[in-house]
């Protein structure tokens, strides 16, 4: 018995010991080890519940319900886009989509719905881009019918007053005046005009005297052509009810009568890449805005969802080469980046952007083109796979994160015939990136020997001639009086 | 990482005044009254969600639960900004925030211990370099030898690590932006990173090393040309605030003189930040899908660790009241632009919700006073507009406009002092009033529609006012504004003598 005892109190002991020393150690700071946290598993996402219809007069509808606040949106997508506008008439789809807004509709004077929508804080805005257009807006609840019904005016009663045609022209000759004062923009425009083509509606811009020649008839011409039930994917969100939404739906828009629309047929974009190199030379600017890149693929192409990940690893974000090397590590520039921009309709851009000090510009040329150049010379690491991979799927939860975003997806989705669930797909697809895939992609679709180059700067400063990378074309951006 | 110019602040009316719809309609009364109960119930809610909380150490928390997205908003306010800088050393908080995502001791090194000896070997050469640029020296020597022991410290370096961990969980950001008041560090995360953040965020904000200077400063130089010398916006913003302010720092550029820069030093930043970093000078604001009394706990152990400091001291300068009207031209190659401004006061004035008002009669949206005569009438101007800016010390009341082609700042210029003579003169109708409050009104509410919106207000109006509560309080100020407080007001501020104009003239 005793001996037992003696056998526990040993064995208290032996186990006493190492808490003891244990005890004796300081206790372990946890506050710096990053590495050894875990995260428990989101729920998996789920898309909220909406509501799809088709109206008898084709007009698609999306329904969204959010009670989190006295608010209700609404947005219609009108099939449309300045790619359209006649070569002579450049800007007829902006000032149309302008005065669709502030000329009026149904009863109301344009200054009337103004004072309308502003006296109760709602909103209503029209614009279009160029293979898409769109009238949105907001009311609080309570004012929701009245605000509805001056949408469906302006949608479908539009009066194109002629004063407010002239007022919109103002605004873009005034626009048009201030267009190369901004080096940025500057830049990014004569960009596009090199990769598509200098008049090619993807690129073309809005001058003096296209607007002159736009008249009232044109405008009304193109409502006409475009502005029918059947060409529009109406998608309201907020604070109601879905089936008591449909029937305002159907109050306001349900006899619109469809009409065949002909649509012209699109644009063709034939520019086979070549390396050039493009300056426009701006003596008063303290910095060049570089921009190399070329024709891209469209965001339907099988290898759009490796391109994204390539695009991560090469040029977007903290972890990426350029970040890296080019931002942090050389100092070179507040922005440099580089993305496949990938539209929905047709081949986006393989771009490359950087603003640095004169003095470096060449040198910026240089770097960047050599992290094109590697990335289609081996496999990226492991590492930078799944990094890149990680970045995107863990941030995933905030492609679901408001409603907003998540009807108004799926209205884009519906506009440009891309299936519902793309969004889903995207996540599945870009699970099964592999580094194999990243360098086929890369061989692919990035032409480091084929560059448009261009640069916005002052060349007096430059630490080398351009002329030292190849054969140098000046741009002209005079604008045409 | 960007400059914020236009610290936004939504403001709010709570009840309408009911007393001047009694003489009409009942019906329309009635209508109102349930209309605000709703909107009441609409933000109501949200300040019942809120969570305060002080650490042991004086560190400000303000939670905001929202369960709709398993997603969580950071922003951390740092009571520090340009405002706070020296002569010789503006630009110096931003630079600031710019290192701070270059880590710290932990985060973003190989080897703290020999990396410390590395930075130290390598400031020294970089004040040797300094010294001798400053008495005319051939400094070539100097120059290898600093790009040398550069490199060597930067062998010690994970690049960007503290930004890779955030982005590699699925960070929206990391960002930041400072102000002359403030400097803000944000990121959004999937709701279950709430450790790592509190991790990563403490230690960066309380234990930065300023690794990656020398590199990080060519980049604020290539930031400044960017976004000043190379814009005619912000060309005339630096001058005009240069003649606004001659003694109170708000005259000063954020991002900094770019002699300033030049001649900054990692002791500079080192002294400045352990005099501003202080935890009594923080205050997180925190709004997604987290449960306070899970958190808090968790906020004690990362943001609790760092010592009790002592308050910096606050701007003493006091800007003279101005004599008589300034103006500045900056000719450029480039088309018009007019900046008018008057000043007025901070944060707290009583007039606060007054001059927001006014800003939004004379220049928010399509049926503004000032869009209504220089765009749609006298088709002078292409865009205009106004804004109260009022922010920790006496700030201005802001009117803008882009004259149209063939059009001259100067015609802009007149016929905005016309309407403000004629908002000083006539009171403004009921209509224009309460169309002004029911804008504020829905910006407000749409205002709650972001995460990360909200967090920022909250944390502005803690630091700024006092109390997050003031958020909610605005509106019902905004509410009670009359229109003979708006004439009020007008004629109290609006005068030559107290304005200062500013413009781009194009260079032929």
């Amino acid at each position: 018995m005793k001996r037992e005892l003696k056998k526990i109190k040993k064995g208290i002991i032996f186990l006493l010991v190492p808490v003891f020393l244990i005890g004796c150690f300081p206790k372990r700071d946890t506050t710096r080890d990053f590495q050894r946290l875990e995260f428990v598993e989101l729920e998996p996402i789920e898309v909220p519940e909406y509501t799809r219809r088709e109206l008898k007069n084709g007009m698609i509808v999306y329904l969204m319900e959010d009670r989190t606040l006295p608010l209700i949106h609404f947005k219609a997508l009108i099939k449309t886009g300045s790619i359209w506008d006649p070569q002579d008439k450049a800007g007829l789809c902006d000032i149309t989509f302008e005065v669709i807004r502030t000329g009026g509709g149904g009863q109301r004077t344009g200054n009337e719905i103004d004072m309308k929508l502003e006296r109760v804080g709602a909103q209503i805005e029209a614009g279009a881009d160029r293979d898409m257009g769109w009238v949105c807006g907001f009311s609080l609840k309570d004012n929701f019918n009245e605000i509805f019904s001056v949408f469906g005016d302006i949608l479908r009663n539009p009066l194109f007053d002629q004063a407010k045609i002239e007022l919109a022209k103002i605004k873009i000759r005034g626009l048009i005046a201030r267009r190369n004062d901004n080096i940025e923009e500057l830049a990014n425009r004569e960009f596009r005009r090199l990769i598509y083509g200098r008049d090619n509606p993807y690129a073309r811009i809005v001058e003096y005297k296209t607007i002159e020649k736009i008249t009232r008839n044109d405008l009304v011409l193109f409502y006409n052509n475009f502005f029918h039930p059947n060409n529009i994917v109406l998608g309201l969100w907020g604070d109601f009810e879905s089936e008591e939404m449909l029937k305002k739906v159907e109050s306001i828009f349900g006899d619109w009568e469809p009409r065949e629309i002909q649509f012209p047929e699109k644009p063709i974009i034939e520019q086979e890449p070549i390396a050039s190199f493009n300056l426009v030379i701006r003596k008063e600017a303290t910095q060049s805005a570089i921009r190399m890149g070329h024709l891209g693929i469209r965001r339907d192409h099988p290898d759009y969802f490796a391109s994204i990940v390539l695009s991560k690893i090469l040029g977007a974000g903290w972890h990426s080469r350029f970040g890296r090397r080019l931002r942090t590590e050389e100092g070179l520039a507040y922005e440099v980046w580089a993305w496949q921009t990938a539209e929905f309709d047709y081949p986006g851009l393989f771009i490359a952007t950087a603003q640095t000090s004169l003095g470096r510009t060449i040198e910026a040329i240089t770097l960047m083109k050599r992290e094109i150049e590697l990335i289609r010379q081996k496999e990226v690491s492991y590492e930078e796979l799944k990094v890149g991979k990680e970045s995107i799927l863990n941030a995933a939860v905030f492609w679901f994160d408001t409603k907003d975003e998540i009807i108004e997806r799926l209205m884009r989705y519906e506009y440009y015939g891309y299936p519902l669930d793309y969004i889903k797909r995207l996540i599945e697809g870009i699970k099964e990136v592999t580094k194999n895939d990243i360098l086929r992609v890369a061989r692919a679709h990035l032409k480091p020997d084929k560059l448009t180059i261009l640069v916005v700067g002052n060349p007096e400063f430059f630490d080398k001639p351009l002329s030292s990378l190849g054969e140098v074309r000046l741009l002209d951006i005079s604008i045409p009086q | 990482m960007g400059l914020l110019l236009k610290p936004v602040a939504y403001n709010k009316q709570v009840m309408a005044k009911a007393e001047r719809f009694l003489t009409g309609f009942i019906c329309v009364v009635f209508i109102i009254f349930i209309a605000l109960a709703d909107h009441c119930l609409a933000y109501k809610d949200y300040q019942e969600r809120v969570t305060e909380h002080t650490l042991k150490n004086g560190i400000r928390l303000i939670i905001l639960s929202d369960h709709s997205a398993p997603v969580v908003s950071f922003q951390v306010h740092v009571d520090v900004g340009a405002v706070n800088e020296r002569v010789g050393e503006t630009g110096i908080a931003h630079l600031l925030e710019h290192l701070a995502f270059n880590g710290t001791q932990v985060i973003g090194t190989k080897n703290w211990k020999d990396e410390k000896k590395a930075l130290a070997k390598l400031d020294r050469i970089h004040k040797k370099l300094l010294m001798a640029k400053a008495e005319g020296e051939n400094t070539q020597r100097l120059e290898e030898e600093f790009e040398e022991a550069r490199l060597a410290a930067d062998r010690f370096t994970r690049t960007n690590e503290f930004g890779q961990i955030l982005e590699r969980a699925g960070a929206i950001g990391p960002g930041a932006y400072i102000s002359y008041d403030f400097t803000c560090y944000w990121v959004e995360l999937p709701s279950n990173k709430v450790q790592l953040w509190a991790l990563l965020e403490s230690d960066r904000l309380l234990n930065s090393v300023a690794r990656g200077f020398y590199q990080e400063l060519k980049v604020v130089k290539e930031e400044r040309r960017m976004l000043v010398d190379n814009s005619p916006w912000g060309r005339l913003w630096e001058e005009f605030r240069a003649i606004a302010y001659k003694a109170h720092p708000y005259g000063n550029p954020i991002i900094g003189h770019m002699s300033d820069l030049e001649n900054m030093t990692r002791d500079k930043i080192r002294s400045f930040y352990e005099k501003h970093y202080t935890p009594c000078n923080i205050i997180v604001a925190i709004v997604g899908d987290v449960e306070p009394e899970r958190l808090i706990p968790k906020m004690e152990k990362y943001f609790g660790r760092f010592p009790v400091k002592d308050r910096p001291p606050s701007v003493i300068t006091v800007e003279p009241v101005q004599a008589s009207e300034r103006k500045v031209t900056v000719e450029i190659k480039a088309e018009p632009i007019l900046i008018i401004g008057y000043h007025t006061f901070k944060a707290t004035h009583p007039d606060r919700p007054m001059l927001r008002i006014v800003a939004e009669i004379l220049g928010g949206g399509r049926t503004s006073r000032l869009y209504e005569r220089l765009v749609k009438k006298e088709k002078v101007a292409i865009d205009v507009g106004s804004w109260s800016w009022a922010p920790k010390y006496p700030g201005m009341f802001y009117l803008w406009g882009m004259a149209s082609k063939g059009h001259t700042n100067q015609e802009v210029e007149r016929l905005i002092y016309e309407e403000i003579e004629r908002l000083k003169k006539e009171l403004v109708n009921v209509t224009e009033l309460e169309g002004a409050k029911a804008r504020v009104r829905t910006e407000f509410i749409r205002g709650l529609k972001s995460r990360r919106g909200i967090a920022r207000e909250l944390a502005w109006y803690e630091a700024v006012t006092g109390d997050w509560r003031n958020m909610f309080k605005e509106l019902e100020k905004v509410e009670k504004v009359s229109e003979e407080d708006i004439k009020r007001v007008v004629n109290n501020y609006f005068f030559s003598q107290n304005r200062v104009v500013g413009m781009v003239e194009p260079k032929l």
